[in-house]
């Protein structure tokens, strides 16, 4: 009755997967040289771009938007900071602006339900309570960064114990920028054999983000099987207990585990339009969601060359867990995103067209005219 | 939650299985009681509560395979979209026979008591019959046995002849109705564990578009028509 498994063995799959986090990393660090091969002139030009925080948390969430992963666009941003090409001031509002453009996806998985109005109304309340808190969370925190630098401080400070523990390199080349660059140098110096320049730079930057791109999907795609059975259980005990701490832990580790926060937090939209799932409970594994994408950039910041790519990777994780500090633990305040999520998926309900309006406009619009006009 | 555990490790479907392996333990313990008030003087007000509690589990049990199902499509995608359907289709039948276990301690609720009467035996007979059939469609569906799901149902068609007959010369005898309603009604009952019963043997024999539905074919496959 139930389909035969098509799929590899778990242990070739775990091999599969080891063979494609490393090529992550190569990717990553390919993309460093690519950058740092487009010289000073395009340094100073991004620089620019984004010197403005808020078309740099514009960019954060156009790019992820684009991608469709946060994951890829922190790998790159850490790329960018690590090659010393973006500084970590300027990319901490970008990964913000990611957090924001990744939960376009599973906003997109709601429509799905479109058809069935209750049903809709609990998935696109389950999709946009993750939009609300994030743009909530930047609200709260981008101005307190701005004003204080207390992520981007905390973070170096961190990166500064872990560089110390050698876990990454920092200016030194540790076994895994080694290991990771050395291919990287190879596919480098085969290219510049035959081009040179700018052309040379967009290929490499080309081919290191199709690198970064193909092997995280693949990630996601063979981790979603190997833990599928264990992500069902974990399902199943959280439905039938509730959220709170437990839901935090049960989406930051699924998260970690598929390297998809997008993974996770469409898993919840079917369970909520069915109903088996409530918005409250959902929303604490969508934070936990948060969290455990981060470790995607912080896996990168193993593959670049300065210290700094690893601080703009914790600012990340950072940020996260102080947007569930603030808002979360307080009733009222948690209240704030649950609820805005129901008035928008009950606006949803009566007035389809918002439905456009809301996607387009924060997704696309908004972050397009911050972008062009900031 | 046991992520990285060896306990998470079950499929969803797996625990579907097994929740619905459970059910069909309680559906038995419930028939069991009502066979202990109908025919052998149990006290009705000692073994009622034990069915309702049995029967709550199953009603649970129910829910958790409805939401395990919902789970099981949201993480694992629809490729098991027949074997959730199934599922979701027996899991129906399976609380059924429970509540049919029910509506038999409700006649012994109401007074009826086979217990002393002329025609125990017979009774008696029919309704081990149609008990013993739960768990042995239950085995036959958890293994997946095709040749042991025929089986019981040719067992299962034999006692859906004798309640409907049972019925039928319930409806046209002259004898009084506190006689022949409860015989009406307890074969009644029976038929209807049986059919449920049926339907389970149905998900190891039939697609999932043809579930507890047979015809001729599907009954005898083996045999040649030549």
């Amino acid at each position: 009755m139930r389909s035969a498994d098509p799929g590899l063995p778990t242990w070739l799959r775990g091999v599969l997967v080891g063979f494609l986090l490393y090529g992550f990393l190569v990717g990553v660090s390919l993309l460093e040289s690519g950058i740092e091969t487009f010289g000073s002139g395009f340094q100073d030009g991004l620089i620019e771009s984004v010197s403005n925080p808020i078309a740099g948390l514009c960019a954060g969430i156009l790019t992820t938007v684009l991608v469709q992963s946060s994951s890829v666009s922190t790998a790159t941003i850490v790329g960018l900071v690590g090659s010393g090409t973006l500084s970590v001031e300027a990319a901490v509002p970008m990964v913000m602006g990611a957090n924001i453009g990744t939960t376009v996806t599973n906003t997109l998985a709601s429509l799905g339900h479109v058809r069935r109005v209750d049903e809709f109304r609990r998935a696109f309340a389950g999709a946009t309570v993750h939009d609300v808190f994030n743009v909530m969370a930047v609200a709260l925190l981008l101005p307190l960064e701005l004003a204080t630098g207390i992520l981007s401080r905390a973070a170096t400070s961190l990166a500064d114990v872990l560089v110390g523990m050698g876990v990454q390199g920092g200016s030194t080349s540790s076994p895994v920028k080694q290991a990771v660059g050395a291919p990287a140098d190879a596919l480098t110096d085969l290219l510049s054999r035959v081009l040179s320049g700018i052309p040379l730079a967009i290929v490499l930057v080309v081919l290191a983000l199709s690198i970064v791109f193909v092997c995280l999907t693949f990630i996601t795609r063979n981790m979603r099987q190997l833990v599928a059975a264990r992500v069902e259980s974990a399902m199943n005990r959280l439905i039938g207990r509730g959220g709170g701490i437990m839901g935090i832990v049960v989406g930051l580790v699924v998260t970690v585990l598929v390297q998809s926060s997008s993974i996770t937090t469409s898993i919840l939209v079917p369970l909520l339009g069915a109903g088996v799932l409530t918005l409250a409970n959902a929303f604490p594994i969508t934070l936990g969601a948060n969290v455990g994408t981060t470790v995607t950039a912080l896996l990168a910041s193993l593959a670049v060359d300065q210290e700094a790519g690893l601080v703009i990777a914790l600012v990340h994780t950072l940020f996260n867990i102080a947007g569930i500090l603030l808002i979360y633990p307080v009733e009222r305040v948690r209240r704030l995103p649950l609820g805005t999520a129901e008035w928008l998926a009950k606006e949803a309900v009566d007035h389809r067209s918002m439905i456009v309006a809301y996607i387009i406009g924060l997704f696309v619009v908004l972050p397009t005219l911050g972008l062009v006009l900031l | 939650m046991h992520l990285f555990g060896s306990r998470g490790d079950a499929d969803g479907l797996d625990t579907v299985e097994a929740q619905l392996s459970a059910m069909l333990a309680d559906d038995a313990t419930s028939l069991g009681l009502a066979r202990a008030a109908l025919f052998e003087g149990a006290s009705v007000g000692e073994v009622r509560p034990r069915l309702k509690e049995t029967d709550q589990r199953v009603n649970a049990g129910e829910q958790e395979v409805r939401r395990a199902l919902v789970v099981h499509i949201a993480v694992a995608g629809a490729a098991d979209s027949p074997a959730l359907l199934t599922y979701m289709s027996i899991v129906k039948d399976v609380e059924r026979i429970g509540d049919y276990a029910k509506n038999l301690m409700d006649l012994a609720r109401m007074g009826v008591d086979f217990s002393r009467v002329e025609d125990r035996a017979d009774l008696l007979g029919v309704y081990d019959a149609a008990a013993a059939v739960v768990p042995d469609a239950a085995e036959a569906f958890a293994a997946r046995d095709a040749a042991g799901a025929r089986t019981v149902l040719a067992r299962c068609e034999e006692l859906l002849a004798v309640c409907n007959r049972a019925v039928e010369a319930a409806a046209a005898s002259d004898r009084p109705g506190h006689v022949e309603v409860p015989r009406a009604l307890l074969h009644r009952y029976l038929k209807r564990v049986v059919a449920h019963s049926t339907n389970l043997l149905s998900a190891v024999l039939m697609p999932v578009d043809r579930l507890d539905y047979f015809d001729e074919d599907e009954r005898e496959p083996d045999v040649d028509p030549a």
